[in-house]
């Protein structure tokens, strides 16, 4: 019975968080069978979530604000910002970069939420062109979006 | 052989009126920047993000050429165009509408020093050239080629002179405005470390690796 409650112990703190969206028009999900909560569209604009520790604990807008600094120091430039709050009232924002990659311009965005002790992350990106024609869809659906538990 | 003592005693005066500044050019110069209006030259940029960049560029040019302007450069991810000085605001707010603005300047600088200068400088050379012409009709052989190499470097002079003030006063008539659509070729990214840990894996390179 001791081996079988470890066994599930490790298990679900190997799964993490579950997390949840309601599918955005265009993208499918590409998970490559372990899991993960990732997305794509055909022409390749992708969308994966993730976890990393609140630490040191902060709230949301000290997130963004600390993100937006170092992302501009390092050369990105804004696009545009935008907070919500998702329909189960998880409190999100999204911080859209244009990066130059190569020979394009990139658009990459980070969605925030804060839930205690863990931030999760929603990235995504694309070359400019094909990110703006599904940045409104996706928008709508991280609006739908559950960081899970 | 009086011509010849003329010349020795006329050309050196001659070629030293010939020095930037000389007194007569120069109250010429202030009456008329006193009696014209300033001119001035403006220079704008502007980088702007769009999805369609080819229908922009369209777009673009055919609102530059209502306003009265052409372009001097056109490529895939920038168009350099020439328009008129009082339509360039307006152009630019037209234009900034199209897309998602990462950039944008507008310099104005005044021209109307310069102008005059040069224009004080190619009257007083074109005098001396027409004095130095003078000579030739009563000088002997070894006269007219020192005149005919004086009157070379004089020629060389006034061309200089001449282009660079058309280059000016086109400059005034005609404002620059540079459009870019080309965020990558103006920025990069470098590495800075943040001092909260997954700051610093924010990162399109490590997302697109780690997908």
């Amino acid at each position: 019975m001791r081996w079988l409650t470890l066994s599930l112990f490790f298990l679900v703190a190997a799964c993490g968080p579950t997390y949840r969206m309601e599918a955005p028009d265009g993208l499918v999900k590409y998970d490559k069978g372990h899991g993960k909560f990732a997305w794509t569209t055909a022409d390749g604009v992708r969308v994966k979530a993730r976890d990393v520790k609140n630490e040191p604990k902060a709230e949301l807008p000290f997130w963004t604000d600390a993100t937006q600094r170092h992302l501009t120091a390092r050369g990105y430039t804004k696009k545009a910002e935008r907070c919500f709050t998702t329909k189960l009232g998880a409190k999100g924002c999204t911080l859209e970069w244009l990066a130059p990659r190569g020979n394009e311009d990139w658009v990459y965005a980070v969605s925030i939420f804060v839930t205690d002790d863990r931030v999760t992350l929603v990235e995504a990106a694309g070359p400019f062109a094909r990110y703006v024609a599904i940045e409104a869809k996706l928008a709508k659906a991280l609006e739908t979006f559950e960081p899970g538990s | 052989m009086r011509t010849f003592l003329l010349l020795f005693l006329l050309l050196p005066s001659a070629l030293y009126a010939a020095e930037p500044a000389p007194l007569p050019a120069h109250a010429t110069r202030t009456e008329e920047s006193e009696h014209s209006a300033r001119q001035t030259a403006m220079d704008a940029t502007l980088m702007l993000k769009v999805a369609h960049p080819d229908q922009v560029r369209r777009q673009v040019l055919d609102l530059v050429k209502q306003a009265g302007g052409y372009p001097t450069y056109v490529a895939d991810g920038r168009l350099d165009l020439r328009v008129p000085p009082q339509q360039v605001e307006s152009l630019m707010t037209q234009v900034s509408q199209m897309g998602l603005i990462l950039g944008r300047t507008l310099q104005r600088s005044d021209r109307t020093e310069v102008i005059a200068d040069l224009q004080a400088r190619l009257r007083t050379k074109r005098d001396i050239f027409q004095r130095l012409r003078s000579f030739l009709d009563d000088s002997n052989v070894a006269a007219t080629l020192k005149v005919e190499r004086s009157m070379t470097a004089l020629v060389t002079d006034l061309e200089r002179l001449r282009g660079e003030l058309e280059v000016e006063e086109a400059n005034v008539r005609n404002a620059s405005l540079r459009v870019s659509f080309q965020f990558h070729q103006e920025r990069r990214v470098d590495q800075v470390t943040s001092p909260f840990a997954w700051l610093n894996t924010l990162d399109v390179e490590q997302f697109l690796g780690a997908f």
